[in-house]
């Protein structure tokens, strides 16, 4: 049964992180375009490939 | 007296600025119109030298263009000297066809000569003379060869300026076009420059429009019910000139005429398009089609025995009956359903990125051209649309490199109907599951309905919103080359691993949700029948939305399209997840029982299925692209209405697939 407390545990830490990141930090997916990681390094592959 | 140079970027003007005056500019063009002009005095002459920016014409499109039209019209210099790029002979003279239009004395240097002997070209450079009674000087202004010629044609000029009249051979248009520009010169009544005038004003120059009356009005309005598209004409006839005389002039071209060999099959006017959806169609007939038949099963059987492994290794750590649903029913069959078509996904990046390699893909913008600058964009739109096909979210961003501001808002609406890689599972998914003979077909049909509907869209967007005149599209030819393979893999991983990368973090994450709310009813109690759930309780809300597309209320397949708004491969995850909690599946990822099994989604016939792909391709793109689009548009209301506009059309379009197709169904 302890693996199932961990499994929660593990869940509960993760949507934690990620409603931070989302909610807080405002850094992930399309809520912050500018601040998005993925989206500043996708940004720089299209201006080095297209040499803008 | 007062000399300037122009030509091409990168045709050596500064090098030979430089060489002429013994400064040292900075070699580079002039970026924005406040610039500091680049002037010097040519050594041992009494005069003085001005650099233009590189430019390819002397329309009105660019910055560039426009401070050396205006520096043209405007200080009348005494002789222009236009630098020309031999290896880039056809470029450099359509600008050369429109300085022999302005009644100022022309020399043409062809640089590069270096260069030329390297590669064994022969250049008959009187024949050129001849060709446009236009002095021709050959020299190479990085060796500083032949500038003793033209420096003393610049001293012989600056004594007799006055005795010189610049009478050049300029080419010549249709018959009606020329009658039409004899009328215009007449009806302008100026000495200066009044042949390049009047062209302009046939082509409506906008920067000109103070130059026009009502006769000249009429006249062009008369030209132009021959000529509809007179700029195209103009620009098409100096082409069909220049292509003569680089026939006589250039006598030995071993690497052009091998390009040309090639472009004269894949950009033929009658052959270039279809041979293009050949490709294309072979494409993804090879990578959905052959290699996913060849490759499903091969990732099914990795999952199966992943998820064996995984039961047997939780039971033995006595994890409950939840533990085991949401690690087998909700994560692994929720990523798998996804990576299951990651070979597909890998050959269509590898295809794609062969053809970029070879130099093709630039080819196709030019084949477009044409096309798209009838339905108000330039072949250069076409750059969003093919790295749109990798991801959206780039491909929006890359409409950056469009100059007008309406095509650049148009292409930023219409890349997200281009079907990108998150889009894939959806096509591979129902069209190997429902087009057993014919998935390869079914799913390359899909992307020239994508065409068709960016075609369709472009059209409406130009008659209502963006109604301004679009830019000619120029751009340099690369040579055809045999691909590099570390290119094309390495390109072709990166594209992978951001794939990956997806599947661990957003589908990671909304299958935990889906098993969450799949599992459990609003009274928070587990293992209850799914069609109680949380999750059949919201679709069910939406459901009866999707009855015009899929001719039934299914709550499931609601949940699934909305859950296409976060990420589209997250529609197939979100069916493998609902299956698998429904039926007990225990993780399986194999299409024909996710279509099959407890009748979640066994009502799909083929033609429910191919017009629900259709909304799911081309409705609201996922969030990350709506991000990108509010990002580029710099406005959430146009956001927005962009969003509402491709759902509108897709919910349209999907919906009227669906009502034909059953009404063919019926009378056949």
């Amino acid at each position: 049964m302890w693996i199932d407390w961990i499994v929660i545990l593990l869940l509960v830490l993760y949507f934690g992180y990620l409603a931070y990141r989302l909610f807080i930090k405002r850094d992930v997916g399309g809520c912050n375009c500018s601040k998005s990681k993925h989206l500043k390094k996708m940004m720089k592959n299209v201006r080095k490939d297209l040499k803008l | 007296m007062r000399v300037c140079l122009i030509g091409n970027q990168n045709s050596g003007k500064t090098t030979l600025f430089n060489s002429l005056t013994g400064k040292n500019q900075k070699i580079g063009n002039w970026p924005g119109v406040t610039i500091d002009k680049k002037e010097g005095n040519i050594k041992t002459t009494a005069s003085s030298i001005v650099d233009l920016p590189g430019i390819y014409s002397l329309s009105p499109y660019s910055s560039e263009e426009n401070i050396s039209r205006n520096f043209l019209l405007n200080e009348s210099p005494d002789l222009i000297i236009n630098v020309i790029d031999a290896t880039n002979f056809e470029r450099s003279l359509y600008l050369t066809s429109q300085l022999l239009e302005l009644n100022i004395p022309l020399v043409i240097c062809i640089n590069m000569l270096d260069v030329l002997e390297k590669h064994n070209y022969k250049f008959d450079h009187k024949k050129l003379e001849a060709l446009l009674n236009v002095k021709v000087f050959m020299l190479s202004a990085l060796k500083k060869k032949g500038l003793e010629n033209l420096i003393e044609y610049v001293k012989h000029l600056e004594q007799n300026l006055s005795m010189v009249k610049p009478l050049y051979h300029f080419f010549e248009f249709s018959p009606r076009v020329e009658m039409g520009l004899k009328k215009i010169v007449s009806l302008l009544n100026i000495r200066e420059n009044s042949r390049f005038l009047a062209i302009k004003l046939l082509e409506e120059d906008e920067k000109l429009q103070s130059y026009v009356n009502k006769e000249i009005k009429n006249e062009v309005q008369n030209v132009k019910n021959i000529e509809a598209d007179i700029e195209m004409h103009i620009a098409s006839k100096r082409y069909e000139r220049i292509e003569d005389i680089k026939k006589e002039v250039i006598l030995f071209e071993l690497k052009t005429q091998k390009n040309d060999k090639i472009d004269s099959i894949f950009l033929n006017k009658y052959v270039g398009i279809p041979i293009f959806i050949v490709i294309m169609f072979s494409i993804y007939f090879l990578s959905v089609g052959v290699i996913g038949s060849a490759t499903t099963g091969l990732v099914e059987s990795a999952f199966e025995w992943l998820i064996d492994k995984t039961t047997l290794g939780l039971e033995s750590l006595k994890a409950s009956e939840w533990v085991i649903s949401l690690t087998n029913e909700g994560i692994l069959s929720g990523i798998g359903a996804v990576l299951g078509f990651l070979p597909q996904i890998f050959i269509l990046f590898i295809l794609i990125n062969i053809l970029e390699a070879t130099g093709y893909m630039s080819r196709v913008t030019l084949l477009f051209d044409r096309l798209f600058h009838k339905i108000g964009l330039s072949g250069k739109s076409l750059i969003p649309f093919i790295v749109g096909a990798g991801c959206s979210v780039p491909g929006i961003m890359s409409t950056r490199i469009l100059e007008n501001e309406e095509e650049r808002k148009m292409s930023v609406l219409l890349t997200p109907f281009m079907p990108c890689s998150a889009k894939l599972p959806i096509i591979a998914l129902f069209a190997g599951a429902l087009f057993p003979n014919s998935h390869g077909f079914v799913s390359a049909t899909l992307y020239f309905l994508a065409i068709l509907v960016i075609i369709f869209s472009a059209l409406l967007l130009k008659k209502f919103f963006y109604k301004s005149h679009q830019n000619l599209f120029m751009s340099e030819l690369p040579n055809y080359k045999m691909p590099s393979f570390k290119y094309v893999f390495r390109d072709s991983f990166e594209k992978v691993f951001e794939f990956l990368k997806r599947a661990g973090t957003i589908i990671f994450t909304l299958s935990i949700i889906v098993w969450f709310l799949a599992s459990f009813n609003f009274r928070f109690e587990y293992g209850v029948d799914i069609n109680e759930s949380i999750l059949a309780g919201i679709g069910r809300a939406f459901s009866f939305l999707l009855y015009p597309i899929i001719g039934t209320n299914s709550w499931a397949a609601t949940v699934s399209f909305l859950q296409g708004l976060v990420a589209k491969e997250a529609v197939v995850t979100s069916m493998s997840v609902l299956n698998n909690v429904a039926d007990n599946l225990n993780g399986t990822i194999n299409p024909d029982i996710l279509l099959g099994g407890s009748g979640l989604f066994s009502f799909f016939t083929p033609l429910s299925a191919y017009s629900f792909m259709v909304f799911n391709l081309f409705s609201a793109p996922c969030i990350g692209a709506m991000a990108a689009m509010k990002k580029e548009f710099k406005s959430k209301k146009l956001m927005l209405y962009g969003i509402l506009f491709q759902t509108g059309l897709a919910y349209v379009l999907a919906s009227l697939i669906f009502l034909i197709g059953s009404l063919l169904q019926v009378i056949f």
